[in-house]
């Protein structure tokens, strides 16, 4: 389709520049090269997104190379609609996110700007690896930058988060790894090749007993990140990394656990979606009881979370695609409304709620951007989260009503917490002094704020691109999670694997 | 009546030659002061002149030492094991340096010693009689006894010495005494004779010889590769000894242990699987958990360094069972990979503690990122790789142990395996803490200035070579899965 190797020169070009910033001397330096270098992958994205064909359902841009041949591992990237849309909001976020935190990092810039080029690497190629392998490779090595991120540049109590974190999401994916192990096994004993190729093992039949099982082994993996009620403790500690981390986990669902695991999905499914449903209502039900800015998100994403893992399992075309929208969206609105509180706090040097009120007579620019940030959480229609709550909820009534209607409380729980936070930061009389001489935001802030507002209102209003982009692939995602055809065209047999080594 | 003479086939134990030979040069030359200086670069050449010895005989083999009785045998298993021994010697005689100066134990003893262990390892690893086997132990085993107490001045040196000498000697006695029994039941001590004599019909007296002796051997060989229950030496011995004899035994004889139990149990006592399967799976559970969890509560990094080493022998005696040339070649792998993390670990203690105060605590590494970052680097590296994230080779190397373990059909025993590798994620990661997430303390325990250069050489070699291996593992692979072919 192209020449160039778009795809590894996305994934690769953060670790170069990484390396490079080795040799960078000076702060300013350096945030001059994750900058830029994160600027890069998303011009290169973009074009690779311009050369994306919609109507496709199969993997684009396709490279493969052997590379451990005795383990049966090959170095195997592509990228599929659901993919690219969220590899898409990665590059973009990565650029916002470092100009966003220019300033409000201002220890140790280099270690940041390294560290946070190595987790985009490491998150496109999650979206990007068709090897079980790569991908697990990917998964589990983002644990090292984000541990770094979340103790050196956290808040109080970082170093304890981050081991928390660290400690939860390793056992999850340990259990996977033995998930993943056994499954390149079975495929062993059934074909007597050796291959960890995702499309080879989604043809994989077995037994559902075992499926069950290795089901929930992955689950344990992705609950823990999304993170899912009731492995979500580590969250409140660690929320830098939430918006980030959500994105993950539901693909790894998408990815892997409907397609490999259809019968067992059956029994699990509904159950899932239940769990979803109760997180949703106690996230948003904690929330509530916040006074503090960062744990009011830090909750909040948990009870968006819920609405992703519920599209998901709703296992049908609505949910899946909601929950895709569901999760670009979260990244610009949740993660718009850190980015707005991380710039107020530098400010001020406090996230409780009380210590302000009033601002919109002292910074009306910062106020305005809030208050789209705040709606957009809230689901509005006319912005982005709308578009993925109202698709999530429309694929689980056909499935499950009753679910469907706990988890549309949430929604107006949002309103309550939500709105109620922006009245005490917002509204109200300027009663504080410290408030009073407070500076509005700059212009690289008003930038990047408004770049977030720009897609989040563009996909509120016309969300057909980013669906149409994604609609081939989801639907063959179903066919493959309800076996509704016979082997699809693009699937793997032993042979063909046997032919291309 | 004409008596043949047997055919000796010297260049079959070349490797083993070139190593005592350059012992003794070393032991030679340190008898005089003015060489002093120059003993370490001395023994770096002859280790690397020995290593290249051993490389050329890669994939000629197997050829047995001579005609009438094997004894030992040229073979890549054997030839891959020395190899990594001496690479192990290479990195410890790097690290050793400035620590040794500092403490003036720099005498040429000191390396000839340290040669004349990686050549008794050596031998165990090309040994295919009990009493080579035997020889090689021993020759290593008195070696390290003085390596342990070399700082006579230093009484947990002494210590040190002692315990290890005391149950190292009961650990001899018990393979001396499985030895007798085996050679009682088999009338050999060849393990071909050994293995026919288990294929063949044996009365249960017979059978009840060899169990005997398979079961003293294993103790023997459990104290050396620190076994619970036999690893109660570990901790104490590590932390009495120099930081590079402890990085050294840590690796290096623990890894001659290994090798000759693939050897034993994989071509020798195949025939006793019933009985010893069982056996090792339990005693291997055992010391994965008690290494994992006795490790979590250890503020003293080198006992923690030796519960995690207790642990990671736990890890390696896994595939044992698995019965195959994939569980065979995936141990081959770990010790390769396990002795560039170790050596890695210790090696930044040594290099920390060469001068001033020793680096002993995990509150003496508080703010070492900033002070000295690359140093840091490495230790965290390091850390990531016993803990087993990628990219690093430690992951790769419990990768391949796990996924033999599960084709071997033990599925089990490697989720037991790897839940409890996530248990010692914490200790691990608590040094990482300590190094970037702490505040230094007011006056650093090390002393200041320039940390040795060969020893950050060392150091920057093993991470680097622990990153490759981690992104690239197919030549390493490739490798170990050619030293195992070899086998029977």
């Amino acid at each position: 389709m192209t020449e160039l190797p778009f795809l590894s020169l996305i994934i690769w070009l953060p670790v170069l520049g990484a390396v490079l910033l080795l040799f960078v001397k000076g702060d300013t330096a350096a945030r001059w090269v994750g900058f830029g270098v994160s600027a890069l992958v998303l011009v290169l994205f973009a074009v690779c997104f311009g050369a994306f064909e919609t109507h496709l359902g199969d993997p684009q841009f396709v490279e493969r190379m052997p590379w451990i041949e005795s383990l049966g591992v090959s170095y195997h990237v592509g990228a599929d609609g659901i993919s690219i849309l969220l590899a898409g909001i990665t590059a973009l976020m990565w650029p916002l996110a470092l100009l966003g935190t220019w300033t409000i990092v201002s220890e140790r810039v280099r270690a940041y700007q390294v560290f946070m080029l190595l987790m985009e690497t490491t998150l496109m190629g999650v979206f990007f690896s068709l090897d079980l392998f790569l991908f697990f490779l990917f998964w589990e090595g983002m644990l090292i930058p984000m541990y770094f991120l979340i103790g050196i540049w956290g808040y109080e109590n970082s170093a304890r988060a981050a081991l928390k974190f660290f400690l939860f999401a390793v056992f999850g994916s340990l259990l996977m790894l033995a998930a993943v192990i056994t499954l390149a096994f079975l495929y062993h004993q059934a074909h007597d090749v050796l291959t960890f190729e995702m499309a080879a093992l989604y043809q994989l039949s077995i037994p559902p007993e075992v499926q069950f099982w290795l089901a929930l082994a992955f689950i344990a993996a992705f609950a823990v990140k999304v993170p899912m009620v009731p492995f979500h403790t580590w969250l409140p500690d660690a929320i830098v990394l939430a918006v980030v981390l959500v994105k993950m986990a539901a693909y790894g669902f998408i990815r892997l656990t409907l397609p490999l695991f259809p019968d067992a999905l059956a029994e699990l499914a509904p159950l899932m979606c239940a769990v979803a449903a109760a997180g949703i209502v106690y996230g948003a039900l904690i929330a509530l009881a916040q006074s503090d800015i960062r744990r009011m998100i830090a909750y909040s994403t948990i009870s968006h979370a819920g609405f992703v893992v519920l599209g998901v399992f709703a296992l049908n075309q609505h949910g899946i695609q909601g929950a895709v929208v569901h999760i670009v969206s979260l990244a610009l609105s949740t993660g718009g409304l850190f980015l707005a509180a991380m710039m107020l706090v530098q400010r001020r040097n406090t996230w409780d709620m009380e210590a302000y009120g009033g601002l919109w007579h002292t910074i009306p620019v910062f106020s305005a951007f809030l208050l789209v940030f705040t709606l957009a959480s809230v689901g509005l229609p006319g912005l982005s989260s709308f578009v993925g709550e109202f698709l999530i909820l429309v694929g689980v009534f056909q499935q499950h009503i009753p679910i469907a209607a706990v988890a549309a409380t949430g929604i107006i729980l949002a309103a309550v917490y939500m709105l109620r936070m922006y009245r005490k930061v917002v509204f109200g009389p300027l009663t504080r002094e410290e408030n009073k001489g407070i500076r509005d935001l700059s212009f690289r802030e008003t930038a990047v704020l408004a770049c977030m507002t720009l897609f989040i209102i563009w996909i509120g209003v016309y969300p057909n691109p980013f669906l149409r982009t994604m609609e081939a692939s989801v639907q063959k995602l179903l066919v493959q999670t309800h076996r509704l055809a016979e082997t699809p065209p693009a699937g793997m047999t032993p042979e063909t694997i046997q032919d291309m080594r | 009546m004409n008596t043949a003479l047997p055919v000796i086939n010297l260049y079959a134990v070349m490797p083993q030659i070139v190593l005592v030979s350059a012992a003794t040069v070393v032991l030679i030359v340190g008898l005089f002061e003015r060489f002093r200086k120059g003993i370490p670069y001395l023994s770096l050449l002859l280790l690397a002149v020995s290593g290249v010895v051993a490389v050329n005989q890669l994939g000629l083999g197997p050829v047995p030492f001579s005609d009438v009785s094997s004894m030992m045998v040229m073979d890549d298993f054997g030839l891959v094991a020395t190899l990594v021994f001496i690479a192990g010697a290479v990195l410890t005689v790097l690290i050793s340096i400035s620590y040794a100066e500092a403490r003036s134990i720099d005498r040429g003893e000191y390396y000839a010693l340290l040669i004349y262990a990686v050549s008794g390892m050596s031998m165990m690893a090309a040994s295919t009689d009990l009493f080579t086997f035997f020889l090689g132990l021993e020759v290593l085993s008195i070696s390290l006894y003085v390596l342990i107490g070399f700082e006579q001045r230093d009484a947990g040196s002494n210590e040190g010495a002692l315990k290890y000498f005391l149950l190292g000697a009961f650990a001899s006695g018990f393979i001396l005494y499985g030895m007798a029994l085996l050679y009682g039941a088999s009338g050999s001590t060849e393990y071909e004779a050994i293995a026919r004599t288990l294929g063949g019909e044996r009365s249960d007296a017979v059978n009840l010889l060899l169990l005997g002796g398979l079961g003293l051997l294993l103790v023997g060989i459990g104290f050396k590769i620190s076994m619970v229950p036999f690893h109660a030496w570990t901790p104490d011995v590590y932390q009495g000894a120099p930081t590079p004899v402890a990085a050294f035994l840590s690796t290096g004889s623990k890894a001659a242990a290994f090798v000759v139990l693939i050897r034993l149990l994989g071509s020798v006592f195949p025939g006793l699987q019933m009985e010893w399967i069982p056996l090792i799976s339990v005693l291997a559970v055992l010391t994965i958990a008690v290494g994992n969890v006795v490790a979590l509560v250890q503020t003293n990094l080198k006992r923690l360094l030796a519960y995690s080493s207790i642990a990671h022998a736990g890890y390696m005696l896994l595939p044992l069972m698995a019965d195959s040339q994939d569980g065979s070649a995936s141990i081959v792998f770990y010790l390769i990979v396990y002795t560039a993390m170790n050596l890695g670990a210790f090696g930044v203690l040594a290099v920390l503690s060469a001068r001033g105060a020793p680096c002993a605590t995990l509150e003496d590494l508080a703010g070492l990122g900033s002070r000295r970052p690359l140093l840091a680097a490495v230790m965290a590296v390091v850390m990531f790789s016993l803990a087993g994230i990628p990219p690093t080779a430690g992951f790769m190397a419990k990768f391949y142990l796990f996924s033999a373990l599960v084709h071997g059909g033990y599925v089990e025993l490697a989720v037991i395996g790897l839940l409890f590798s996530g248990v010692s994620l914490y200790y691990y990661l608590r040094v990482v803490v300590w190094m970037y997430m702490r505040p230094a303390a007011e006056t650093p325990a090390e002393a200041a200035g320039r940390l040795s250069y060969t020893g950050m050489t060392a150091l920057c070699l093993s991470a680097l070579a622990i990153l490759a291996v981690g992104v690239f593992p197919s030549e390493l692979l490739q490798l170990a899965e050619r030293a195992v072919m070899t086998l029977p």
